[in-house]
Protein backbone atom coordinates (compact mmCIF):
# COMPACT_ATOMS: atom_id res chain seq x y z
CA UNK A 1 0.00 0.00 0.00
CA UNK A 2 1.60 3.57 -1.15
CA UNK A 3 1.14 6.51 1.01
CA UNK A 4 1.89 9.97 -0.55
CA UNK A 5 3.89 12.46 1.57
CA UNK A 6 5.26 16.30 0.71
CA UNK A 7 8.54 17.27 1.96
CA UNK A 8 10.53 20.94 1.90
CA UNK A 9 14.24 21.39 1.41
CA UNK A 10 16.57 24.62 1.66
CA UNK A 11 17.47 23.52 -1.47
CA UNK A 12 17.64 20.79 -4.48
CA UNK A 13 20.97 19.20 -3.38
CA UNK A 14 19.31 17.85 -0.03
CA UNK A 15 16.85 16.17 -1.68
CA UNK A 16 19.54 15.32 -4.37
CA UNK A 17 21.12 13.08 -2.25
CA UNK A 18 18.35 11.27 -0.19
CA UNK A 19 17.05 10.26 -3.78
CA UNK A 20 20.26 8.94 -4.20
CA UNK A 21 20.29 6.87 -0.97
CA UNK A 22 16.99 5.32 -1.86
CA UNK A 23 19.28 2.94 -4.51
CA UNK A 24 20.73 4.15 -7.91
CA UNK A 25 22.95 2.11 -10.09
CA UNK A 26 24.96 3.10 -13.90
CA UNK A 27 24.15 1.01 -17.29
CA UNK A 28 26.52 0.49 -19.35
CA UNK A 29 26.59 3.96 -20.99
CA UNK A 30 27.89 5.16 -17.37
CA UNK A 31 24.34 7.09 -16.94
CA UNK A 32 22.53 6.54 -13.17
CA UNK A 33 19.38 5.24 -13.07
CA UNK A 34 16.66 4.41 -10.00
CA UNK A 35 16.15 1.16 -8.59
CA UNK A 36 13.86 1.96 -6.02
CA UNK A 37 9.98 2.00 -6.92
CA UNK A 38 9.18 5.26 -5.47
CA UNK A 39 7.73 8.52 -7.38
CA UNK A 40 9.28 11.66 -6.97
CA UNK A 41 8.03 14.49 -8.38
CA UNK A 42 10.00 17.87 -7.40
CA UNK A 43 7.69 20.69 -7.45
CA UNK A 44 11.34 23.30 -6.86
CA UNK A 45 10.62 26.49 -5.73
CA UNK A 46 6.77 27.40 -6.94
CA UNK A 47 5.15 30.68 -7.23
CA UNK A 48 2.80 32.10 -4.02
CA UNK A 49 1.85 35.49 -6.03
CA UNK A 50 2.22 35.29 -9.98
CA UNK A 51 4.35 37.72 -11.49
CA UNK A 52 2.38 40.22 -14.11
CA UNK A 53 2.78 41.12 -17.55
CA UNK A 54 2.31 44.01 -20.36
CA UNK A 55 0.32 43.08 -23.27
CA UNK A 56 3.74 42.17 -25.22
CA UNK A 57 4.40 39.75 -22.17
CA UNK A 58 6.91 41.70 -20.66
CA UNK A 59 7.37 41.06 -17.03
CA UNK A 60 6.14 44.17 -15.34
CA UNK A 61 6.23 42.78 -11.33
CA UNK A 62 7.95 39.61 -10.95
CA UNK A 63 6.93 36.15 -8.88
CA UNK A 64 7.27 35.92 -5.57
CA UNK A 65 8.48 32.39 -5.05
CA UNK A 66 8.04 29.86 -1.93
CA UNK A 67 11.57 29.78 -0.49
CA UNK A 68 11.62 26.16 -0.22
CA UNK A 69 12.45 23.43 -2.87
CA UNK A 70 8.92 21.34 -2.73
CA UNK A 71 9.13 17.59 -3.21
CA UNK A 72 5.60 15.09 -3.35
CA UNK A 73 6.65 11.28 -3.19
CA UNK A 74 4.60 8.67 -3.55
CA UNK A 75 6.43 5.68 -1.46
CA UNK A 76 5.05 2.48 -3.20
CA UNK A 77 5.57 1.12 1.05
CA UNK A 78 3.85 2.79 3.33
CA UNK A 79 6.25 0.89 5.51
CA UNK A 80 9.41 1.53 3.63
CA UNK A 81 11.92 2.87 6.07
CA UNK A 82 13.46 5.62 4.12
CA UNK A 83 10.14 7.46 5.15
CA UNK A 84 11.96 8.24 8.57
CA UNK A 85 14.90 9.29 7.37
CA UNK A 86 13.04 12.05 5.38
CA UNK A 87 10.67 12.96 8.29
CA UNK A 88 13.14 15.65 9.16
CA UNK A 89 12.22 17.24 5.59
CA UNK A 90 7.88 16.62 6.00
CA UNK A 91 5.26 19.17 5.92
CA UNK A 92 1.74 18.44 6.59
CA UNK A 93 -0.73 20.21 4.99
CA UNK A 94 -4.39 20.54 4.72
CA UNK A 95 -5.39 19.91 0.95
CA UNK A 96 -3.59 18.78 -2.29
CA UNK A 97 -1.13 21.85 -2.12
CA UNK A 98 0.37 22.65 -5.62
CA UNK A 99 0.83 19.16 -6.83
CA UNK A 100 -1.38 15.83 -7.12
CA UNK A 101 -0.72 12.21 -7.96
CA UNK A 102 -3.65 11.22 -10.52
CA UNK A 103 -5.96 9.17 -8.83
CA UNK A 104 -3.82 8.84 -5.70
CA UNK A 105 -4.98 11.33 -2.68
CA UNK A 106 -2.35 13.08 -0.40
CA UNK A 107 -5.37 13.22 2.63
CA UNK A 108 -7.18 10.12 2.85
CA UNK A 109 -11.27 10.14 2.82
CA UNK B 1 -1.89 -23.22 -39.61
CA UNK B 2 -0.77 -20.00 -38.97
CA UNK B 3 2.50 -18.61 -36.81
CA UNK B 4 0.52 -17.57 -34.44
CA UNK B 5 -0.50 -20.39 -33.42
CA UNK B 6 2.56 -21.92 -33.02
CA UNK B 7 4.10 -19.60 -30.30
CA UNK B 8 4.48 -21.26 -26.66
CA UNK B 9 3.74 -17.06 -26.16
CA UNK B 10 1.76 -15.01 -27.78
CA UNK B 11 0.54 -11.93 -26.32
CA UNK B 12 -1.94 -9.56 -28.46
CA UNK B 13 -2.68 -6.99 -26.00
CA UNK B 14 -6.28 -7.41 -26.12
CA UNK B 15 -7.61 -9.01 -22.85
CA UNK B 16 -6.33 -7.43 -19.45
CA UNK B 17 -7.98 -7.06 -15.57
CA UNK B 18 -7.02 -5.18 -12.85
CA UNK B 19 -3.26 -6.13 -12.81
CA UNK B 20 -3.06 -8.49 -15.61
CA UNK B 21 -2.90 -8.79 -18.88
CA UNK B 22 -3.82 -11.86 -20.71
CA UNK B 23 -1.78 -13.40 -23.33
CA UNK B 24 -3.63 -15.46 -26.18
CA UNK B 25 -1.23 -18.66 -25.76
CA UNK B 26 -0.60 -20.55 -23.69
CA UNK B 27 -4.29 -20.57 -22.29
CA UNK B 28 -3.22 -21.85 -18.70
CA UNK B 29 -2.38 -18.03 -17.58
CA UNK B 30 1.38 -19.13 -17.32
CA UNK B 31 1.85 -16.50 -20.01
CA UNK B 32 -0.01 -13.55 -18.59
CA UNK B 33 1.72 -10.51 -17.39
CA UNK B 34 1.70 -9.36 -13.94
CA UNK B 35 0.95 -4.89 -14.81
CA UNK B 36 0.98 -2.18 -12.00
CA UNK B 37 0.49 1.44 -12.49
CA UNK B 38 -0.90 3.23 -9.31
CA UNK B 39 -3.41 6.06 -9.43
CA UNK B 40 -5.15 7.24 -12.90
CA UNK B 41 -3.57 7.54 -16.61
CA UNK B 42 -5.92 7.85 -19.96
CA UNK B 43 -5.81 6.11 -23.27
CA UNK B 44 -7.90 6.16 -26.45
CA UNK B 45 -10.82 3.80 -26.16
CA UNK B 46 -12.24 1.28 -28.87
CA UNK B 47 -14.75 4.51 -29.81
CA UNK B 48 -11.51 7.14 -29.92
CA UNK B 49 -12.07 9.23 -27.17
CA UNK B 50 -9.99 9.77 -24.49
CA UNK B 51 -10.89 8.07 -21.42
CA UNK B 52 -9.23 7.32 -17.49
CA UNK B 53 -8.66 4.36 -16.14
CA UNK B 54 -7.61 3.51 -12.86
CA UNK B 55 -5.27 2.15 -10.38
CA UNK B 56 -3.75 -0.79 -12.05
CA UNK B 57 -5.97 -0.83 -14.80
CA UNK B 58 -3.79 -2.00 -18.24
CA UNK B 59 -4.13 0.91 -21.09
CA UNK B 60 -4.79 -0.48 -24.34
CA UNK B 61 -4.90 1.91 -26.08
CA UNK B 62 -7.18 2.53 -29.98
CA UNK B 63 -4.74 5.87 -31.14
CA UNK B 64 -5.98 6.87 -34.59
CA UNK B 65 -8.26 3.64 -34.99
CA UNK B 66 -5.61 1.25 -35.26
CA UNK B 67 -5.28 -2.09 -33.84
CA UNK B 68 -5.14 -2.05 -29.68
CA UNK B 69 -1.85 -1.95 -28.51
CA UNK B 70 -0.64 -1.77 -25.00
CA UNK B 71 0.60 1.29 -23.70
CA UNK B 72 3.81 1.50 -21.64
CA UNK B 73 4.99 5.09 -20.09
CA UNK B 74 6.88 6.56 -17.55
CA UNK B 75 6.00 9.21 -15.28
CA UNK B 76 5.26 12.04 -16.64
CA UNK B 77 3.87 15.79 -14.68
CA UNK B 78 1.34 18.23 -16.49
CA UNK B 79 2.50 21.58 -15.63
CA UNK B 80 -0.16 23.12 -17.25
CA UNK B 81 -3.10 24.30 -15.08
CA UNK B 82 -6.22 24.28 -15.98
CA UNK B 83 -5.87 22.21 -18.90
CA UNK B 84 -9.44 22.42 -19.89
CA UNK B 85 -10.31 25.78 -18.51
CA UNK B 86 -7.78 27.57 -20.48
CA UNK B 87 -8.40 30.27 -17.90
CA UNK B 88 -7.54 30.84 -13.79
CA UNK B 89 -4.14 30.98 -12.20
CA UNK B 90 -0.76 31.62 -14.59
CA UNK B 91 -3.00 32.50 -17.60
CA UNK B 92 -3.70 35.66 -19.17
CA UNK B 93 -6.48 36.74 -22.26
CA UNK B 94 -4.07 38.84 -24.21
CA UNK B 95 -7.34 40.23 -26.78
CA UNK B 96 -9.05 36.87 -26.81
CA UNK B 97 -12.22 35.88 -25.54
CA UNK B 98 -13.15 32.45 -24.45
CA UNK B 99 -16.55 30.53 -24.33
CA UNK B 100 -16.33 28.16 -21.96
CA UNK B 101 -18.08 24.41 -22.39
CA UNK B 102 -18.85 24.91 -25.70
CA UNK B 103 -18.63 22.16 -27.66
CA UNK B 104 -17.80 18.20 -27.65
CA UNK B 105 -14.24 17.30 -26.81
CA UNK B 106 -12.01 14.69 -27.53
CA UNK B 107 -13.44 12.74 -24.30
CA UNK B 108 -16.56 12.52 -25.50
CA UNK B 109 -17.67 15.15 -23.24
CA UNK B 110 -18.95 18.97 -23.38
CA UNK B 111 -15.96 20.57 -22.07
CA UNK B 112 -14.20 22.04 -25.22
CA UNK B 113 -13.91 25.60 -25.34
CA UNK B 114 -14.02 28.13 -27.83
CA UNK B 115 -10.95 30.73 -28.44
CA UNK B 116 -11.85 33.73 -30.40
CA UNK B 117 -9.06 36.96 -31.12
CA UNK B 118 -11.00 40.30 -30.40
CA UNK B 119 -8.51 41.89 -32.70
CA UNK B 120 -6.73 42.31 -35.57
CA UNK B 121 -3.64 43.30 -33.38
CA UNK B 122 -1.61 40.63 -31.97
CA UNK B 123 -4.84 38.14 -30.12
CA UNK B 124 -3.46 35.54 -27.92
CA UNK B 125 -3.81 33.73 -24.56
CA UNK B 126 -0.74 32.42 -22.43
CA UNK B 127 -0.69 30.15 -20.20
CA UNK B 128 2.64 30.75 -17.61
CA UNK B 129 5.22 27.94 -16.11
CA UNK B 130 7.37 29.08 -13.36
CA UNK B 131 10.88 26.94 -14.02
CA UNK B 132 14.29 26.80 -13.02
CA UNK B 133 16.86 28.61 -13.98
CA UNK B 134 18.73 26.08 -16.22
CA UNK B 135 17.66 24.88 -20.07
CA UNK B 136 14.96 22.21 -19.60
CA UNK B 137 13.64 19.95 -22.83
CA UNK B 138 9.78 20.19 -22.52
CA UNK B 139 7.35 18.39 -24.92
CA UNK B 140 3.99 21.11 -24.87
CA UNK B 141 0.84 19.46 -26.94
CA UNK B 142 -2.85 20.83 -27.15
CA UNK B 143 -5.89 19.66 -28.56
CA UNK B 144 -7.57 21.72 -31.22
CA UNK B 145 -10.50 22.12 -33.56
CA UNK B 146 -11.20 24.09 -36.46
CA UNK B 147 -14.18 27.11 -36.04
CA UNK B 148 -14.04 29.98 -38.49
CA UNK B 149 -10.75 29.88 -40.35
CA UNK B 150 -7.96 27.70 -41.37
CA UNK B 151 -5.00 28.58 -38.95
CA UNK B 152 -4.01 28.22 -35.45
CA UNK B 153 -0.54 29.51 -33.88
CA UNK B 154 1.60 28.54 -30.80
CA UNK B 155 4.60 29.73 -29.20
CA UNK B 156 6.68 28.69 -26.31
CA UNK B 157 8.89 31.74 -25.17
CA UNK B 158 11.72 32.45 -22.49
CA UNK B 159 13.42 35.65 -22.26
CA UNK B 160 12.50 37.30 -25.52
CA UNK B 161 13.77 36.46 -28.08
CA UNK B 162 14.22 33.13 -27.57
CA UNK B 163 11.31 30.84 -28.44
CA UNK B 164 9.82 28.61 -30.86
CA UNK B 165 6.73 29.68 -32.90
CA UNK B 166 4.77 26.77 -35.05
CA UNK B 167 1.58 27.16 -37.24
CA UNK B 168 -0.92 24.96 -38.22
CA UNK B 169 -2.99 24.46 -41.01
CA UNK B 170 -6.76 23.43 -40.58
CA UNK B 171 -7.33 22.30 -44.34
CA UNK B 172 -3.83 20.34 -44.84
CA UNK B 173 -3.82 19.11 -40.84
CA UNK B 174 -0.01 20.05 -40.91
CA UNK B 175 2.18 21.73 -38.91
CA UNK B 176 3.53 23.85 -41.64
CA UNK B 177 6.01 26.22 -39.82
CA UNK B 178 8.26 25.31 -36.83
CA UNK B 179 10.88 27.72 -36.16
CA UNK B 180 13.38 28.35 -33.54
CA UNK B 181 14.81 31.57 -32.29
CA UNK B 182 17.38 32.58 -30.15
CA UNK B 183 18.46 30.49 -27.24
CA UNK B 184 15.49 27.62 -27.63
CA UNK B 185 16.32 24.66 -29.80
CA UNK B 186 13.32 22.92 -31.57
CA UNK B 187 13.46 18.95 -31.22
CA UNK B 188 10.52 17.62 -32.63
CA UNK B 189 6.84 18.32 -34.06
CA UNK B 190 4.10 16.46 -35.01
CA UNK B 191 0.00 16.50 -35.03
CA UNK B 192 -2.27 13.37 -34.04
CA UNK B 193 -5.95 12.96 -35.33
CA UNK B 194 -8.78 12.73 -33.33
CA UNK B 195 -11.94 11.67 -34.05
CA UNK B 196 -14.83 14.54 -34.67
CA UNK B 197 -12.18 16.52 -36.45
CA UNK B 198 -9.49 17.00 -33.37
CA UNK B 199 -5.95 17.40 -33.53
CA UNK B 200 -3.36 17.41 -31.33
CA UNK B 201 -0.94 19.22 -31.95
CA UNK B 202 2.81 18.88 -29.98
CA UNK B 203 6.28 20.19 -30.31
CA UNK B 204 9.49 19.29 -27.72
CA UNK B 205 12.00 22.05 -27.95
CA UNK B 206 14.38 23.12 -25.41
CA UNK B 207 14.06 26.20 -23.43
CA UNK B 208 16.51 28.80 -22.17
CA UNK B 209 17.86 29.18 -19.11
CA UNK B 210 14.80 32.22 -17.92
CA UNK B 211 12.73 31.38 -15.30
CA UNK B 212 9.54 31.76 -16.83
CA UNK B 213 8.07 29.84 -19.45
CA UNK B 214 5.18 31.15 -21.47
CA UNK B 215 2.92 28.90 -23.77
CA UNK B 216 0.57 31.24 -26.04
CA UNK B 217 -1.92 30.29 -28.93
CA UNK B 218 -4.10 32.03 -31.29
CA UNK B 219 -6.51 31.31 -33.58
CA UNK B 220 -5.81 33.08 -36.60
CA UNK B 221 -8.06 33.74 -40.29
CA UNK B 222 -4.27 33.94 -42.00
CA UNK B 223 -0.62 32.59 -41.91
CA UNK B 224 1.62 34.20 -39.10
CA UNK B 225 3.14 34.09 -35.43
CA UNK B 226 0.57 34.12 -32.47
CA UNK B 227 1.80 38.11 -32.42
CA UNK B 228 1.23 39.35 -36.17
CA UNK B 229 -1.50 41.47 -37.03
CA UNK B 230 -4.63 39.69 -38.65
CA UNK B 231 -6.94 40.16 -41.10
CA UNK B 232 -9.73 39.11 -38.81
CA UNK B 233 -10.85 40.28 -35.41
CA UNK B 234 -13.29 37.47 -34.38
CA UNK B 235 -11.30 34.57 -36.09
CA UNK B 236 -12.29 31.32 -33.53
CA UNK B 237 -10.99 27.93 -32.83
CA UNK B 238 -11.92 25.57 -30.09
CA UNK B 239 -9.61 24.48 -27.52
CA UNK B 240 -9.03 21.67 -24.74
CA UNK B 241 -5.96 19.32 -23.07
CA UNK B 242 -3.14 21.46 -23.25
CA UNK B 243 -0.18 19.83 -21.77
CA UNK B 244 3.47 21.07 -21.26
CA UNK B 245 5.17 18.07 -19.65
CA UNK B 246 9.08 17.79 -19.36
CA UNK B 247 10.44 15.24 -21.92
CA UNK B 248 11.50 14.73 -25.01
CA UNK B 249 8.44 12.98 -26.89
CA UNK B 250 5.05 13.24 -26.30
CA UNK B 251 2.52 11.14 -23.59
CA UNK B 252 -0.81 10.61 -22.80
CA UNK B 253 -3.25 13.12 -21.74
CA UNK B 254 -3.12 14.64 -17.78
CA UNK B 255 -6.14 16.25 -16.76
CA UNK B 256 -5.62 19.76 -14.62
CA UNK B 257 -7.12 21.82 -12.93
CA UNK B 258 -5.76 24.67 -10.45
CA UNK B 259 -2.48 22.45 -9.70
CA UNK B 260 -0.10 20.26 -11.20
CA UNK B 261 -0.90 16.42 -12.08
CA UNK B 262 1.94 13.66 -12.10
CA UNK B 263 0.96 9.97 -13.71
CA UNK B 264 2.75 7.15 -12.43
CA UNK B 265 4.67 4.98 -14.84
CA UNK B 266 3.62 1.64 -16.38
CA UNK B 267 5.38 -1.66 -15.65
CA UNK B 268 4.32 -4.65 -17.00
CA UNK B 269 6.52 -7.95 -16.07
CA UNK B 270 6.56 -11.86 -15.41
CA UNK B 271 5.37 -13.14 -18.31
CA UNK B 272 6.04 -16.68 -18.73
CA UNK B 273 7.43 -19.94 -16.60
CA UNK B 274 10.45 -22.58 -16.26
CA UNK B 275 7.99 -25.09 -18.10
CA UNK B 276 6.82 -22.52 -20.45
CA UNK B 277 10.17 -21.20 -21.35
CA UNK B 278 11.62 -24.98 -20.75
CA UNK B 279 13.39 -24.54 -24.65
CA UNK B 280 16.86 -25.52 -26.49
CA UNK B 281 16.11 -23.54 -29.28
CA UNK B 282 13.58 -20.89 -30.20
CA UNK B 283 12.44 -17.32 -31.60
CA UNK B 284 11.71 -13.94 -29.15
CA UNK B 285 9.81 -11.40 -31.43
CA UNK B 286 8.23 -8.40 -30.12
CA UNK B 287 5.98 -5.93 -32.34
CA UNK B 288 6.79 -2.27 -30.34
CA UNK B 289 6.75 1.29 -31.53
CA UNK B 290 9.77 2.44 -28.75
CA UNK B 291 9.07 6.00 -27.69
CA UNK B 292 12.28 8.24 -27.85
CA UNK B 293 14.98 6.91 -25.47
CA UNK B 294 15.25 8.99 -22.61
CA UNK B 295 17.17 6.05 -20.92
CA UNK B 296 18.48 2.03 -21.92
CA UNK B 297 15.04 1.01 -21.50
CA UNK B 298 14.43 -2.65 -22.38
CA UNK B 299 12.36 -5.65 -23.26
CA UNK B 300 14.11 -8.69 -21.51
CA UNK B 301 13.61 -12.77 -22.07
CA UNK B 302 15.48 -14.13 -18.93
CA UNK B 303 16.10 -16.18 -15.92
CA UNK B 304 15.55 -12.92 -14.06
CA UNK B 305 19.80 -12.80 -13.67
CA UNK B 306 22.20 -11.43 -15.50
CA UNK B 307 23.23 -14.69 -16.32
CA UNK B 308 21.31 -15.94 -19.39
CA UNK B 309 18.93 -13.33 -20.99
CA UNK B 310 18.16 -11.99 -24.54
CA UNK B 311 17.04 -8.43 -24.70
CA UNK B 312 16.54 -5.67 -26.76
CA UNK B 313 17.71 -2.15 -25.65
CA UNK B 314 17.45 1.35 -26.06
CA UNK B 315 20.64 3.14 -27.37
CA UNK B 316 21.87 6.53 -28.54
CA UNK B 317 19.43 8.61 -30.37
CA UNK B 318 18.45 6.36 -32.82
CA UNK B 319 20.20 3.22 -32.01
CA UNK B 320 18.54 -0.39 -30.97
CA UNK B 321 20.45 -2.77 -29.31
CA UNK B 322 19.95 -6.91 -29.51
CA UNK B 323 21.79 -8.89 -27.28
CA UNK B 324 22.08 -12.70 -26.17
CA UNK B 325 23.87 -13.60 -23.05
CA UNK B 326 24.70 -17.14 -22.21
CA UNK B 327 26.26 -17.62 -18.44
CA UNK B 328 27.57 -14.50 -18.44
CA UNK B 329 28.65 -14.37 -21.25
CA UNK B 330 27.50 -11.95 -24.62
CA UNK B 331 27.13 -14.46 -27.79
CA UNK B 332 25.31 -12.14 -30.00
CA UNK B 333 25.14 -8.80 -29.81
CA UNK B 334 23.89 -6.43 -32.78
CA UNK B 335 23.44 -2.03 -32.80
CA UNK B 336 20.64 -1.33 -35.39
CA UNK B 337 19.36 2.33 -36.54
CA UNK B 338 15.59 3.01 -36.43
CA UNK B 339 13.52 5.92 -36.19
CA UNK B 340 11.95 5.87 -32.36
CA UNK B 341 8.12 6.59 -32.39
CA UNK B 342 7.26 4.22 -35.56
CA UNK B 343 6.84 0.60 -35.37
CA UNK B 344 9.31 -2.05 -35.24
CA UNK B 345 9.37 -5.72 -35.48
CA UNK B 346 12.33 -7.30 -34.11
CA UNK B 347 12.62 -11.20 -34.33
CA UNK B 348 15.82 -13.30 -32.32
CA UNK B 349 15.84 -16.71 -33.70
CA UNK B 350 18.55 -19.03 -31.10
CA UNK B 351 20.04 -22.24 -31.33
CA UNK B 352 23.53 -23.82 -30.04
CA UNK B 353 26.26 -21.83 -32.57
CA UNK B 354 23.28 -20.10 -34.77
CA UNK B 355 21.97 -16.76 -33.31
CA UNK B 356 19.86 -14.36 -36.08
CA UNK B 357 18.48 -10.74 -35.95
CA UNK B 358 15.67 -9.83 -37.85
CA UNK B 359 14.76 -5.95 -38.14
CA UNK B 360 11.76 -5.08 -40.17
CA UNK B 361 11.98 -7.63 -42.76
CA UNK B 362 15.38 -8.26 -43.32
CA UNK B 363 18.23 -10.13 -41.51
CA UNK B 364 20.22 -8.21 -40.14
CA UNK B 365 22.76 -10.28 -37.71
CA UNK B 366 23.97 -13.74 -37.64
CA UNK B 367 26.44 -14.76 -35.08
CA UNK B 368 27.50 -18.42 -35.07
CA UNK B 369 29.47 -19.34 -32.21
CA UNK B 370 27.90 -19.78 -28.63
CA UNK B 371 25.63 -21.43 -26.61
CA UNK B 372 22.17 -20.67 -25.65
CA UNK B 373 20.85 -19.11 -23.17
CA UNK B 374 18.89 -21.75 -19.90
CA UNK B 375 16.55 -20.94 -17.45
CA UNK B 376 14.60 -18.67 -18.99
CA UNK B 377 11.11 -18.22 -17.38
CA UNK B 378 10.63 -14.66 -17.01
CA UNK B 379 9.60 -12.00 -19.79
CA UNK B 380 9.04 -8.39 -18.82
CA UNK B 381 9.24 -4.82 -20.37
CA UNK B 382 11.80 -3.66 -18.49
CA UNK B 383 15.89 -4.78 -17.30
CA UNK B 384 16.47 -7.40 -14.41
CA UNK B 385 15.85 -6.14 -11.60
CA UNK B 386 13.76 -2.94 -10.51
CA UNK B 387 15.16 -0.40 -13.71
CA UNK B 388 14.65 0.28 -17.14
CA UNK B 389 11.24 -0.12 -17.48
CA UNK B 390 10.35 -0.09 -22.13
CA UNK B 391 8.40 3.00 -23.11
CA UNK B 392 6.68 2.37 -25.95
CA UNK B 393 3.56 0.36 -27.21
CA UNK B 394 3.43 -3.08 -27.82
CA UNK B 395 1.79 -4.41 -30.44
CA UNK B 396 2.24 -8.30 -30.27
CA UNK B 397 5.30 -10.37 -28.62
CA UNK B 398 5.62 -14.32 -28.77
CA UNK B 399 7.97 -16.66 -27.87
CA UNK B 400 8.38 -19.92 -29.80
CA UNK B 401 10.25 -23.08 -29.14
CA UNK B 402 11.81 -23.62 -32.75
CA UNK B 403 13.84 -21.73 -34.94
CA UNK B 404 11.76 -19.93 -37.86
CA UNK B 405 13.19 -20.13 -40.99
CA UNK B 406 14.45 -17.37 -42.48
CA UNK B 407 11.13 -17.32 -44.52
CA UNK B 408 8.79 -17.47 -41.51
CA UNK B 409 10.96 -14.69 -39.73
CA UNK B 410 11.17 -12.19 -42.91
CA UNK B 411 7.54 -12.62 -43.56
CA UNK B 412 7.21 -12.21 -39.18
CA UNK B 413 9.09 -8.98 -38.93
CA UNK B 414 8.05 -7.22 -42.41
CA UNK B 415 6.08 -3.65 -41.90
Amino acid sequence: MGIVKKYEFENESIVDSLIKKLGVDTDEDGNEYSTHQNAIVKIGFFATKEAKFDDELNEIEPPVLYDKFCVDVFWNDENDSAIAEWSTYEITIQDEGVHKFAGVKYISD
Amino acid sequence: MSLADESKLLLIPSGYNSGKVYSVFPTDGDGDFIYTRSGDASRINPGGYIETVGTNIPRIDHTAGNCPSLLLEPQRTNLALYSEQFLGTNWTSGNTSLTSNNTIAPDNQLTADKLARTSTSGSYRTHFIYKAANAITYTTSMFIKQGSDNYFAMRSQGSYPSRVDIRFRFDTGLIYYAQATSNFTLIDYNVENYPNGWYRLYYTYTTDTHTLLSITMSPRATNGNIDSSDTSSNSFAYVWGIQTEVGNYLTSYIKTEGITVTRFKDECINGGSSSLFNITEGTFFVDTTPFTREANDRITLSNNNYSNRIFISKSGSTQLQFFIVSNYSTVAIYTANINYNERNKIAFTFKENEFKFYLNGSLVHIDTNGSVPTGLYDLSFKDIGSSSYWSGKIHDTRVYDRVLTEAEAIQLTTL
